[in-house]
């Protein structure tokens, strides 16, 4: 049963996120054949062809900067529709638990935040195959991992990555469907509800972490040196992560104990 | 006899609004019931507390003596009165979506009741007129071999003849181990079909008979009899 | 085909309905009843409420109930020619009150009738 929950999420996410991503790299690809056709020089030249570069440069830009956001707002999108509108009446009928329902966004959302990724660093492809050789991409990427490996690969990297990972694609989904469903609490205010909601997620979890976090520094006591630094500063980065996990869970459970309980589709 | 859907004592508050005020009944197998009062009475809250939409402020429903959850959505059939199926998809894509998470859905039965009523598998539901998007999700819910169809204002949107072939739908569809429950407002057009009809003022249940009764005893037709108990 | 009326229960309209059929021969003696569910579709009613009027039908021994094959019509041709006169009397009893309510005796109701069916 899941697993079609999920097959039907990840449809109707992909009506809308397919296209958005169709955009991000065929512009990418457009812009560099401009690019080849006109050169770099040519465009600056001739008012009507910098025109069309500038258009679909700026398509390319907006789509590399709104990708990330569009998503969310797609995810978010769905999410609402299919719980809490008129096809609430639906798909809450269907005999599946609250928490299939939930994993099932949490799952589809995940994928396409994973696709959305990878269809950003995709679009950068075209524009630079052939002017920037592929060792020099692999030495940069080479570069970043071995600086990372030194400051959070040790005892914990390993651990960091994983949750680092988790609170990407997870713990934002969680907030966002955790702001919806406590915003539909407050009739005929649904949105004003949601950013209530978010304000309460942003103070409450802030000052939490803030607070483990200062205490955590607190206890280092005069530990100033660079390595010992170094060492202990990966372990503040996972108890700051831990700490926003716990809240991403108690949000899950809150979520979906309004969803069983207190939901009101109209 | 069979009780398939029991109330005790149900009742629902939305703040100081009271939708449903301790209902007690029983629903049984092999009948169809007829949920029958004015707009705002409670039907549709009553309704979407079967289907589990809504949790009871006090008081208990029960299906098969459970409450609402994954079982009894198994075995409940519902037909909200609005357009609840996502409407992007094309009608044979839906019938596929039905078998994929009703295991009593009857595909064949789907696609004969299509055809009945002219409607092509091919179409996207979005681009149909109001009637048949209404009559698609007619045909999904009764194409399920389910032990409760729950039909919320089934015959409201359709043409006449369109009325007359859900009501013998409805009618072939009829067998001993299954409840229907219609709410509607068009008493006349249902009244022959039902076996009991539940009059609901405020709430409350004001009545709960068989038709025969209430034609017997009281020698008018329960159509007549609703517009003396809800006369404005 | 069926034409049900808002004042008296339906399986009463229903069994009077079947009987007025079985009197004038539409259903003929000894032929296999419909089903319920036939009945049902075809007259829009709840097949609870035919049941009830099969039941009734049945009970009066018009029809009969054979274990395994089903419903079938009587073949005593007596029962469904005093049905056929029973119903024409209610007719008649029926003709003789209007045309009292006209102000017509009895005698005179019967001559009416005679001198008026050449015309109607």
């Amino acid at each position: 049963m899941l697993g079609k929950l999920i097959k039907y999420d990840l449809k109707a996410l992909c009506r809308y996120v397919l296209p958005l991503f169709a955009v991000l790299i065929g512009s990418s690809i457009a812009l560099r054949i401009c690019l080849e056709i006109f050169g770099f020089e040519g465009a600056g030249n001739n008012v009507f062809v910098s025109i069309i570069v500038f258009v679909v440069a700026f398509v390319y830009v907006i789509s590399l900067l709104g990708c990330g956001f569009a998503v969310y707002i797609i995810i978010s999108i769905n999410y609402y529709k299919s719980l809490m509108s008129d096809r609430g009446y639906f798909y809450l009928t269907l005999p599946v638990t609250h928490d299939m329902h939930l994993v099932s966004k949490l799952l589809s959302g995940a994928l396409v935040i994973v696709l959305a990724a990878v269809a950003f660093i995709l679009s950068f492809l075209p524009l630079f195959v052939g002017n920037i050789a592929l060792p020099d991409i692999l030495k940069f990427v080479g570069d970043i991992w071995d600086l990372i490996r030194t400051y959070l690969l040790d005892k914990n990297g390993v651990l960091i990555i994983i949750l680092t990972v988790l609170v990407a694609l997870f713990g934002t989904q969680i907030v966002i469907y955790f702001c919806i469903t406590v915003g539909q609490l407050i009739p005929r205010h649904r949105i004003l509800g949601a950013f209530l909601a978010l304000i309460g997620h942003t103070i409450l979890s802030r000052t939490i972490a803030a607070i483990f976090t200062a205490t955590g520094f607190k206890s280092l006591g005069n530990l100033y040196t660079i390595d010992i630094m170094a060492a202990t500063f990966s372990d503040i980065i996972l108890a700051t992560i831990s700490y926003y996990l716990i809240i991403y869970a108690i949000e899950y459970v809150v979520t979906r104990l309004v969803l069983k309980y207190k939901l009101n589709i109209e | 006899m069979s009780i398939i859907v029991e109330a005790r004592d149900l009742t629902k508050h939305y703040g100081s609004d009271i939708a449903v005020d301790h209902l007690d009944l029983t629903l049984e197998k092999g009948q169809i019931i007829g949920l029958l009062g004015p707009n705002g009475s409670g039907k549709t809250t009553f309704i979407k507390m079967i289907n589990g939409l809504l949790t009871p402020t006090s008081g208990m429903i029960l299906i098969n003596g459970e409450k609402p959850g994954v079982n009894s959505k198994k075995v409940i059939s519902y037909l909200p009165e609005r357009c609840a199926l996502p409407d992007w998809m094309r009608i044979n894509d839906l019938v596929k979506m039905y078998c994929d998470f009703f295991a009593d859905f009857n595909k064949d039965k789907a696609r004969t009741m299509l055809a009945d009523l002219h409607l092509d598998e091919k179409k996207n539901y979005k681009t149909l007129s109001k009637g048949n998007r209404e009559k698609v999700q007619l045909i999904l819910c009764m194409a399920r071999e389910a032990e409760l169809y729950c039909l919320d204002e089934p015959i409201g949107g359709v043409d006449p003849a369109a009325r007359d072939y859900i009501l013998r739908t409805i009618l072939q569809n009829y067998n001993e181990e299954a409840a229907v429950l219609i709410s509607t407002h068009l008493i006349q057009d249902v009244e022959s079909t039902l076996d009991r009809a539940l009059f609901l003022k405020e709430g409350t249940l004001v009545l709960n008979d068989t038709v025969d009764n209430i034609r017997e005893q009281r020698g008018k037709s329960v159509d007549a009899l609703f517009r003396e108990v809800f006369a404005c | 085909m069926w034409d049900f009326t808002d004042d008296k229960p339906i399986y009463l309209q229903l069994t009077e309905q079947m009987c007025l059929r079985i009197a004038n021969g539409t259903y003929k003696p000894g032929d296999k009843f419909p089903s319920v569910r036939d009945i049902a579709t075809e007259a829009g009613v709840n097949p609870n409420t035919v049941q009830r009027a099969f039941a009734e039908l049945e009970r009066s021994g018009i029809v009969c109930a054979q274990r395994t094959a089903g419903r079938f019509i009587t073949e005593d041709c007596d029962m469904i020619y005093k049905l056929r006169e029973n119903l024409a009397k209610e007719h008649a009893d029926n003709y003789l009150k209007k045309m009292a309510s006209l102000g017509y005796s009895r005698n005179e109701a019967a001559d009416f009738l005679s001198k008026v069916k050449e015309e109607l």
